[in-house]
């Protein structure tokens, strides 16, 4: 027994964070009454970086690149930092708190600062929250390193949503035995929409329920966004930064105007047993449609594209030790005319050369303390046309503190 | 139970089976990506560009073509053309000096001083505007009545009284004939003052020059740059400089345009060369834009010239007035100038009409010999050399 128990909560753990189906991951709703402090901390070695670009930026080949999609470095990084409060009463009125700073870069932010409350309408469900959260389409979109199996960010969700949607907004979701229907509206302050956005809309349905005991959370969403004036801010806080990068070549500036379209499925198993073994399998698939035009100070191209991109996961367990590996890949077709065609590819990324973006990464995965746990990762990075491989090895630390 | 089984497993399957549909289609691949340009970038010319130089404009009144060039480049070294015959384009700009004149400022056939300094003809087809200082002023052939026909100051002196003769001094040189007649194959009697502008325009504009270590080192040749010029390029394009601002782009200029261009930008900067009596002035023969416009925010401003070929282009400035490459980092190192006596006295450091990127920096020695081997490094020997641009005559 003296043995058994904390392995049960290793792997308890272990679970709750692969899958986040049990209502307390990292960017759901808090279901429990009462205050909840929690932090984490992910730091990874890694023997390379991805490949950049000469001037230092990091672009995926055929995709506007934007928000935070920051790329990995070699040697020692912070993928992710965070804490975290959460209070709930028990008449259903809850809110959240999140600093936290992530993808490896320094500066922590407030990540989630939102209110809400539930109400019993009927046999429905109804969830209403509002403020600066991660948009919940996905349960992908508002996880990070410590949350999830492997260190790096999902390569669509790099490409499509700048590595996570995150935004000032609101939420409605109505639960009805194992489905969810949520809408969420946004300010629009960022990617895919950002700049002086117009709009930043979703709809999700998830379906979240067991299957012969197996876990199951499914769910299909629908994302629209406009831009106007969208840049890539990622170098610099301004957006007008020459020389953050590198001091050699300065960096080009840019920008987009028009509407994004996402539409996204995902699905997640989990099985087996706590003390034996255990498995678990995740696919994700986004569509994006875009249309509008790409522009720098003197020239203009109008753009659309049909893109597409997913992953396959897949982890099998035996008690505090999980194997895993993750296979992902973009296809991306793009579409521009005018005079200034050519250059605009050249000078946004969006030119590529008929190839697929692509990596597979296989991790494993040692619980070695129910709040500390080794990762050890090999990933063939096929991103850029020229592929590289790269080792990891990191600590997760996560602890509920009160 | 067992219905209740089957029922779950169908749920399940209309969840996974688009998904799996899903997948399989980024399984399949296929990237690809489509540029249409709209046939922009179709050309009868050889403009001789390096890659990732775009086309620059053509004008659909005087089309770009192999013969008329030959006869623009006969017509630019021909001192017939001058009222006095004595003075070509040529007169004024030098192949050698990157097609100026080593002048403090240009002297007509008639010896009248221009006020301003001879501009480089380094491609001048991605000139927004042409001329110091004149925003209407955006064609070549526009351009060229001022230095054939302008009387003050005189340049080539052609005028109402010598303009028959001149015509009559082209149609005498016997490779005229030939030249006017494969040019201008669709006109009768060719010899007139709109095809030789026309001509002269085709050839001016074909002088490009993409060839400078600088550009070498942009297409992949590591040893092209030195480690000076390297570290030159990097201030160059340092927000402590902010050359880059007013310089850059691929012909170093923010006055550029060309085929890819939608939003044509032609802008004008007032450095901080004078500042007379405090109030902003410039010198009276000489006020930049405000000529143009009388509107005061504009004294002072000039075009930024390309410094594709700078370090064979002394002296600087619109009036010459700066002698050296290194006076000319130390006048922006300062801000601007201070002209402490004289009809022109004043701070021009302090004229509040001044470029905000003309904000003064530090820089060492070795610094500005880093700088200045940058600019060294922009220098096309093969188009000061080519005999290509060179003169027929000889």
């Amino acid at each position: 027994m003296i043995r058994t128990f904390p392995l049960c909560r290793v792997i308890g753990t272990l679970l709750a964070c692969l899958l986040s189906v049990n209502g307390h991951g990292h960017g759901e709703t808090p279901t429990e009454v009462g205050t909840r402090v929690s932090a984490a901390v992910s730091v990874t070695w890694r023997d390379d970086g991805m490949l950049l670009q000469d001037d230092g930026r990091w672009l995926i080949p055929g995709v506007l690149m934007g928000g935070e999609a920051y790329p990995v470095d070699g040697g020692v990084t912070v993928d992710e930092a965070r804490l975290d409060l959460a209070h709930r009463t028990a008449e259903r009125v809850f809110g959240r708190l999140q600093i936290s700073s992530h993808d490896g870069v320094s500066d922590a932010e407030i990540h989630h600062a939102y209110g809400g409350l539930q109400l019993d309408t009927g046999p429905v469900l109804t969830t209403l929250a509002a403020g600066r959260m991660a948009a919940a389409m996905t349960p992908a979109n508002g996880e990070h390193a410590s949350d999830r199996l492997f260190s790096e960010t999902p390569l669509p969700l790099q490409a499509f949503l700048g590595s996570q949607l995150n935004d000032d907004g609101a939420r409605v979701s109505l639960d009805l035995g194992a489905w969810q229907l949520g809408l969420e509206s946004w300010r629009g302050d960022s990617f895919p929409a950002a700049g002086e956005g117009e709009e930043l809309n979703d709809v999700y349905l998830h379906y979240r329920d067991g299957w012969n005991g197996v876990p199951v959370f499914a769910g299909i969403w629908w994302l629209q966004a406009d831009a106007v004036n969208r840049s890539d801010t990622r170098y610099s806080a301004d957006g007008h930064d020459h020389g953050s990068v590198s001091q050699s070549t300065t960096l080009p500036e840019y920008w987009f105007d028009g509407r994004t379209e996402i539409g996204g499925a995902f699905l997640r198993l989990a099985g087996g047993h706590a003390s034996h073994w255990h498995w678990a399998l995740e696919a994700q698939y986004l569509q994006v449609s875009i249309e509008g035009s790409v522009r720098d100070s003197t020239r203009l191209a109008p753009w659309s594209a049909e893109d597409n991109g997913g992953w396959l996961q897949a982890s099998l367990g035996r008690g505090a030790h999980t194997l895993g590996l993750r296979w992902e890949r973009l296809v991306l077709e793009n579409h521009l005319s005018g005079a200034a065609a050519g250059a605009l590819a050249d000078l946004t990324g969006l030119y590529n050369p008929d190839h697929d973006p692509q990596r597979s990464s296989a991790v494993y995965h040692w619980q070695v303390q129910p709040g500390l746990a080794l990762r050890l990762e090999a990933v063939d990075d096929g991103i850029q046309m020229e592929s590289i491989q790269r080792i990891a090895v990191g600590l997760v630390w996560q602890a509920e503190l009160l | 139970m067992r219905c209740a089984g089957v029922r779950r497993r169908s749920r399940l399957w209309t969840l996974l089976y688009p998904l799996l549909c899903s997948v399989m289609l980024v399984a399949c691949g296929g990237s690809e990506t489509h540029l249409d340009d709209e046939a922009a970038n179709k050309t009868a010319f050889d403009w001789a560009l390096r890659e990732g130089v775009p086309l620059p404009l053509e004008p659909a009144a005087n089309p770009m073509t192999e013969t008329k060039f030959q006869l623009g480049r006969h017509l630019f070294y021909d001192a017939r053309l001058s009222g006095n015959g004595t003075q070509s384009c040529s007169s004024c700009h030098h192949q050698d000096k990157a097609f100026t004149d080593g002048l403090v400022v240009s002297v007509g056939s008639t010896g009248d001083s221009h006020p301003r300094n001879s501009q480089t003809l380094t491609n001048v087809a991605y000139n927004a505007t042409y001329t110091w200082a004149n925003p209407a002023l955006i064609t070549i052939e526009a351009q060229m009545h001022t230095p054939l026909f302008s009387e003050q100051p005189v340049e080539q002196g052609i005028d109402d009284r010598n303009r028959d003769a001149v015509l009559q001094r082209i149609l005498d040189e016997p490779r005229y004939e030939a030249l006017f007649a494969e040019a201008f194959p669709a006109q009768g009697s060719p010899v007139s003052f709109a095809n030789i502008i026309d001509a002269i325009a085709v050839f001016v504009r074909g002088m490009t020059s993409f060839n400078a270590p600088f550009d070498r080192y942009q297409l992949g040749q590591r040893s092209a740059l030195s480690a000076s010029a390297l570290r030159g390029q990097e201030l160059f394009f340092s927000e402590a400089l902010e050359c880059f601002h007013c310089h850059g782009g691929y012909n170093f200029s923010d006055s550029t345009v060309d085929r890819t261009i939608a939003f044509v930008e032609r802008p004008f900067h007032n450095t901080g060369l004078y500042n007379i009596g405090g109030s902003g002035d410039f010198p009276p023969d000489n006020q930049g834009v405000f000529e143009a416009t009388g509107d005061p925010s504009d004294m002072g401003k000039f075009r930024a010239p390309t410094l594709r070929n700078i370090a064979l282009t002394a002296p600087y400035m619109h009036d010459g007035s700066i002698a050296t490459l290194e006076a000319v980092v130390e006048f922006y190192a300062a801000g601007g100038r201070n002209v402490a006596s004289g009809p022109y006295a004043g701070d021009g450091r302090t004229n509040p009409f001044k470029d905000s990127f003309v904000s003064g920096f530090a820089i060492t020695a070795q610094q500005q010999a880093d700088l200045i081997a940058f600019l060294h490094s922009l220098t096309d020997e093969s188009f000061v050399t080519s005999p290509r641009f060179s003169n027929p005559w000889e």
